[in-house]
């Protein structure tokens, strides 16, 4: 709003700075003209596979390291150490040893949701109430009665919340591979906006993959709270 | 036989100062079946851990438990255990939580175990909420779906350790009744342990009332009250009669010149007593 | 009791030390690629020897870090101080505070670039524009949680509205404006980053650019190795600063 009224008034020049109403122009085009969904797709495809992968392999893991002691006093520093590690820092390697493509892309997402999912599964599982665990053996559960009908769901409820925090991480490594390597993807524009000295549609881009984003996380938020009274 | 023997037994707790205190020291009881048994006494008297001990989740130091004649080795459906905290599980509706006392038997296939736990949750009066999940009940009807789930489970005894205490006061009374209420249905074998001497009181048929330091039993009283008990039944003399017995003894028990009365005082499921 | 910890240690040690021993062995049986992935030790050398090597790239990543940390923590506490006291103000502007905590920043990198030029300006706003959002969240949170009765002390020993501030409210708010900036430098240091990979010139992560292109992996490895422990060291102090003022928490 500010925005568009300094640029109506000559306060600033709506050549460099670029409009909101310039950048809606811009986004209207685009829309219409669909050349952006295809980028979208592409990111969203790495983004999806890569997330499903951390999940595949992190749920089991993270049970594992929960509910078995030694597993975690083996593990629990290397995880500390990559959990410290800045995602993004690692995108120049992997680009540079996996390649330019989709398939570096879904490593970087997977780095990036992986570590936190296992960080928050592991501790949902190594949290499990007592009371829970007790009042299924008084059932008759087994060992892997136990494991599935309750170390699993409640750590499930945990790893939701791994997954919110893992897809920035995740999103914003892909995003920045993109930028790294001009590849297929949303970063793909961000580059292109750059080049091409249009602001409006420079406006337009970041605003759009920042929405991508935070309709991500959004989206996530509403389902981890609409479990959140479980967890309670 | 008894349904329940409790023969000379005795525990330690070790305490962080490596100090040794008896839990338990030569407890002997036993309960006869279709028998409401009430053990009532202040905390850290061993009663939870007594019941733990029934329940085959804790082994006791010396001494030999056995129910139907066999001696118990670990938990099992057959000893069902009503918790204090119901312990229901947050993301399966009081239907499934039902269901979990009788699934993992394997006895019935799968329609019969839900129908079964159907039938316990209209027993409890859960009729309307089968499909409600825990979050959104009260602590009472939390606890009536602990019961179910307990009676579901087709157990040879029912073990209850103080499944009222985080309830208030009326609606603590109100479950004492339908639990009654309940009992009289099913007339399962239950062992009640609470710190209320008047709770105690109107629901069993034998009360044993145990002292702290060490846990022992100070003595067994029978409830001679008319069945089946109402509000009206606090009217009568022996009413009042066996609550000032039940005091005074557990008073002599702590060793101090006061009457516990565990309503008001106590703290709530602060102690694994 | 002894041989527990002792067997805990071993076993901690091996965990760290399992996975470079691995990676040496398999490097040196040659299965691992000599270039792309070169032997722990190898890289161990050439982190020892970078800061002597390129002493002014450390200097620059320290000092925007150092900027970014000064300017996301002064302004984040600030604005949120503001919007704790001011309702309506923290209408308009939370979702907007939110929409930058969800979104990926590494989004307005290029319109940083454009508006800023390439140099240390972009890694510095994109490091405080990350990091922010937690300093202005938790200090709004942690203004709010105070109680009435230090406010009222306050005042009725005389103090202005700005003493109040700096005297009362802002002692109170520290524990968690403090666990904020601890959740807040991890994001911080990925803004930075980000932005020396496309606009600076200088930095850490110009280095990991820079080696990668001239495929001098050991190099690259040994920078990412140097962004490791800065991470660790940030999150270390940070955590440090957190837990020492738990014991000025109100509640």
């Amino acid at each position: 709003m500010v925005w568009q009224l300094a640029g109506s008034l000559g306060v600033v020049d709506p050549y460099f700075v670029g409009s909101p109403a310039g950048a809606a122009r811009e986004a209207l085009r685009l829309g219409v003209e669909g050349k952006i969904w295809v980028d979208v797709l592409a990111t969203m495809r790495a983004m999806a596979i890569g997330l499903g992968l951390a999940l595949v392999l992190g749920v089991p893991l993270s049970i594992l390291l929960g509910r078995w002691r030694p597993g975690w006093t083996v593990a629990e520093l290397p995880m500390v150490i990559l959990n410290a590690t800045p995602t993004v820092a690692l995108v120049p390697p992997i680009i540079l040893i996996v390649g330019i493509g989709p398939a570096s892309k879904i490593v970087l997402a997977f780095i990036g949701a992986f570590i936190p999912i296992v960080f928050t599964g592991r501790a949902g599982a190594a949290g499990v109430p007592d009371a829970y665990l007790r009042a299924a053996r008084v059932y008759g559960a087994r060992r892997i009665d136990l494991l599935l009908k309750v170390v699993v769901p409640y750590s499930l409820l945990a790893v939701l919340t791994g997954v919110r925090l893992g897809v920035g991480r995740a999103l914003t490594a892909v995003l920045v591979g993109e930028l790294y390597a001009t590849q297929r993807g949303l970063g793909l524009w961000l580059t292109q906006a750059q080049v091409g000295m249009n602001a409006d549609l420079l406006l337009f881009v970041t605003f759009f993959v920042a929405s991508v984003g935070v309709a991500l996380i959004a989206g996530l938020s509403v389902v981890d709270r609409s479990f959140a009274a479980w967890r309670s | 036989m008894a349904r329940i023997s409790v023969r000379h037994v005795s525990m330690a707790f070790q305490a962080h100062t490596a100090a040794r205190h008896l839990v338990l020291s030569d407890v002997t009881l036993q309960v006869e079946d279709g028998e409401f048994l009430t053990i009532v006494g202040p905390s850290g008297c061993g009663k939870t851990t007594l019941l733990n001990l029934i329940a085959g989740l804790l082994r006791q130091d010396q001494g030999a438990i056995d129910v139907d004649g066999r001696p118990v080795t670990g938990p099992g459906p057959a000893r069902a255990v009503v918790f204090q905290e119901a312990a229901l599980l947050p993301w399966r509706t009081v239907l499934r939580n039902v269901e979990l006392g009788l699934e993992m038997q394997h006895k019935y296939a799968r329609p019969e175990v839900a129908e079964r736990a159907r039938h316990f949750v209209l027993l409890v009066g859960l009729g309307d909420f089968a499909g409600h999940y825990p979050h959104q009940l009260s602590g009472g009807m939390r606890q009536r779906v602990n019961l179910a789930r307990a009676l579901v489970a087709e157990p040879d005894v029912l073990l209850m350790d103080e499944p009222f205490a985080s309830l208030d006061a009326y609606t603590r009374e109100a479950m004492g009744y339908e639990l009654l209420r309940i009992w009289q249905a099913t007339r399962k074998t239950v062992v009640f342990v609470t710190h209320s001497a008047d709770e105690a009181i109107l629901l069993s048929d034998r009360i044993i009332a145990m002292g702290t330091a060490p846990g022992r039993i100070l003595e067994e009283l029978k409830v001679e009250l008319p069945r089946p008990r109402s509000l009206e039944i606090r009217a009568l003399p022996r009413f009042t009669e066996l609550g000032l017995e039940i005091r005074a003894l557990l008073a002599r028990g702590m060793g101090s010149g006061l009457a516990p009365d565990g309503a008001e005082d106590q703290p709530k499921a602060a102690r694994t007593c | 009791m002894a041989k527990l910890i002792r067997t805990v240690i071993l076993l901690r040690l091996t965990g760290l030390v399992a996975p470079l021993a691995l990676w040496q062995f398999l490097s040196w049986i040659g299965i691992l690629h000599p270039v792309f992935a070169p032997p722990p030790t190898k890289v161990l050398i050439r982190a020892l020897l970078l800061p002597g090597e390129a002493a002014s790239h450390f200097a620059i990543t320290l000092g925007e870090i150092a900027v970014a940390l000064i300017l996301g923590s002064v302004g984040g506490v600030a604005i949120g101080v503001v919007l704790a006291q001011a309702s309506r103000i923290d209408s308009v502007l939370g979702p907007v505070i939110w929409f930058v905590y969800a979104a990926p920043v590494v989004a307005f990198t290029t319109f940083f670039v454009v508006f800023l030029g390439v140099g240390p300006a972009v890694p510095v706003s994109l490091g405080v524009l990350s990091g922010i959002v937690f300093v202005i969240a938790s200090t709004r949170d942690g203004v709010r949680q105070i109680g009435d009765e230090l406010i009222k002390v306050g005042r009725v020993f005389g103090a202005s509205r700005s003493e109040l501030a700096l005297r009362i409210i802002v002692p109170a708010a520290i524990p968690m404006i403090m666990a904020g900036m601890r959740v807040g430098v991890g994001r911080m240091l990925v803004g930075v980053i980000v932005g020396e990979f496309f606009a600076s010139g200088g930095g850490l992560g110009f280095l990991i650019i820079k080696y990668g292109y001239e495929l001098d992996m050991e190099r690259v490895y040994a920078a990412v190795v140097w962004i490791v422990l800065v991470s660790l060291a940030l999150n270390g102090v940070f955590g440090r600063v957190e837990r020492i003022f738990d014991a000025w928490r109100t509640h």
